[in-house]
């Protein structure tokens, strides 16, 4: 069939922004600058995705369960027997308080090995005056918060004078303390990363629009309302926050699992490469999201602003 | 009639004077002038650019819908600053513009683009966008008001092909010959059909034989009812065509040729 005139000469459907964005200096290099702050950003929200992880890990093996301390007799004189008998006594006593499901005292080879690395192989733990320790567990679901601790502490004195409960909960205290406070300068990175984000894409958008000072001027004079200036600038930050955001993610990404890599080689004391979750990925994921939107937002203000006072 | 109608029945006399030399111009269409209606409206207007000293001074003048006024005056004089003010690119320093019956120093803001899409500005310099083709320029003030694809690709045809840019219609300006360019600029200015068509010295940049075939062209626009004013120092088209002039000196408007309605 025949094109009429009027369709022969219209131009192949593509998307032509009426301002030329791709000879601004300032527009092309946003894409990077943004790539960088997200990196930054990035890097900061995955710290702190591991370390709630790590800490997470931590608490979990240790929420429902708690140790008892038999001390060893106060003139140090070691008798093994007696101390079993404290300790046989001490578990027997605890596993008759409502809510525990176990009490194991810790083995002597146990022990060995944890002395192991400041009193070397050749010491045996039951020649020294030490602690006997006893590991008890809870219930499913309990914590050491859900038991009468009292009565325990109670029912372990009657039979083994001085014994101490350690729930773990200053340790865990000082930990979660420590853990808030990375989280905090997480999080103040993030905002001041976000920030200096916004502010790069204001100053590209203000260099925008006096770089194309005359465009505007004309899309004034011919009809343009505000909204549909604005739009034009909007459409180009989202595409360079989304840009950046994808190359920084990218980075952030391969660091990531690059430091796992690193990290797992070393051993279990440092989280793996599966450390983070799949949750945590989709949260990253969403970082050239919020860049777009952040980047739009900021593209749509300043211009609004700046034509506001043009005639 | 019709947009359709009217730029096929422009086109048709385009073609019969051949656009290499227009003889005959029958009237086409209907003469919207209606002497009550004064579509522009300046009175003791004054302007000046920042903190410098004023470039129009007591500016008072009406122009009645419809009319057709040549603007006057030596380089300087203020034409353009006097032209910036009807296509409100600029607000005045002192003094009382209305268009089309609206007072400038009352209006809203937000309605100033609904008030520009109603005329039609040719600029000196033309003003097209060099990373858009011919056939986009001529459709951005069509783009603009969020028109169809459709009307867009329909209007922006038929204007190119009245002034003669059909072959040109993806070129990019700076691949055009200076009167192509201008051509261009006048379709993007008539685009929308405006009730006031402005123009910047059109005739600034051309051979003499060209400059009559463009005020055919304006004139044409005139005889629908377009309100036009055109800023030339061509004095002998303004002898050929014989229509009102408003003349400026200095920044001060004087009357020359007949203008019924002037009264400064």
């Amino acid at each position: 069939m025949a094109k009429s005139p009027q369709a022969k000469n219209a131009p192949a459907k593509r998307r032509t922004s009426d301002i030329p964005f791709g000879h601004d200096p300032a527009s092309r290099l946003l894409p990077w600058v943004v790539a960088v702050m997200v990196y930054i950003a990035g890097l900061s929200i995955a710290g702190a995705l591991v370390l709630s992880a790590f800490a997470d890990r931590w608490e979990s093996g240790l929420i429902g369960a708690m140790t008892v301390q038999i001390p060893p007799p106060a003139d140090d004189a070691i008798d093994t027997d007696y101390q079993d008998g404290l300790v046989r006594k001490a578990v027997a006593a605890i596993l008759e308080t409502p809510g525990v499901e176990k009490a194991e005292p810790l083995a002597t080879e146990e022990m060995r090995r944890l002395l192991e690395p400041w009193l070397g192989k050749s010491i045996d733990p039951r020649d020294l005056p030490l602690p006997s320790l006893i590991s008890v567990e809870f219930k499913d679901g309990l914590t050491a918060g859900d038991l009468d601790l009292r009565d325990l502490q109670r029912r372990v004195d009657a039979v083994a004078p001085g014994a101490i409960l350690d729930d773990h909960g200053q340790w865990q205290a000082r930990l979660v303390s420590f853990l808030e406070s990375l989280r905090l300068v997480a999080a103040v990175l993030v905002a001041i990363v976000t920030l200096a984000g916004l502010i790069m894409v204001i100053f590209a958008v203000r260099g925008g629009l006096l770089a194309h000072r005359q465009t505007i001027e004309l899309l004034h004079l011919v009809g343009a309302v505000d909204g549909y200036i604005a739009a034009q600038f909007q459409r180009e930050a989202m595409k360079a926050g989304f840009k950046g955001g994808l190359l920084g993610l990218t980075a952030t990404a391969a660091t990531v699992v690059g430091l796992g890599h690193g990290a797992a080689s070393t051993g279990a004391v440092l989280p793996g490469v599966a450390v983070l979750d799949p949750t945590d990925w989709v949260i990253l994921c969403l970082l050239p999201v919020a860049t777009a939107l952040i980047s739009v937002a900021a593209a749509r203000v300043t211009v609004l602003r700046a034509l506001a006072k043009m005639v | 009639m019709p947009l359709s109608r009217r730029f096929r029945a422009l086109k048709a006399a385009h073609f019969r004077a051949g656009f290499g030399g227009i003889r005959c111009w029958g009237a086409i269409g209907r003469n919207r002038l209606n002497e009550t209606f004064r579509v522009i409206r300046f009175e003791n207007v004054g302007m000046r650019y920042g903190t410098g000293p004023e470039v129009l001074r007591d500016v008072s003048f009406d122009l009645p819908d419809g009319s057709f006024h040549f603007l006057t005056g030596a380089s300087g004089a203020g034409k353009s600053s006097l032209l910036r003010l009807m296509y409100l690119a600029q607000r005045p320093s002192r003094g009382l513009i209305s268009i089309f019956d609206r007072d400038l120093s009352t209006i809203p803001r937000k309605e100033l683009p609904m008030l520009r899409r109603k005329i039609g500005v040719v600029y000196q310099d033309f003003r097209l966008l060099d990373h858009l083709t011919t056939f986009e320029n001529v459709a951005l003030p069509l783009k603009v008001k969020g028109a169809s694809e459709g009307v867009v690709r329909k209007h922006v045809g038929e204007l190119l092909a009245w002034v003669g840019l059909n072959d040109q219609a993806h070129a990019r300006p700076a691949t055009l010959s200076g009167g192509q360019q201008q051509r261009a600029a006048i379709a993007r200015a008539v685009v929308t059909r405006p009730q006031i068509l402005l123009a910047d010295e059109p005739t600034g940049n051309v051979d003499d034989a060209y400059a009559v075939r463009l005020l055919f062209l304006l004139q044409e626009l005139h005889r629908q009812g377009t309100t036009v004013v055109i800023a030339t120092h061509n004095h002998a088209l303004i002898e050929r065509f014989r229509h009102p002039v408003l003349h400026l000196e200095d920044g001060i408007l004087s009357r020359v040729g007949e203008d019924p309605v002037y009264d400064g």
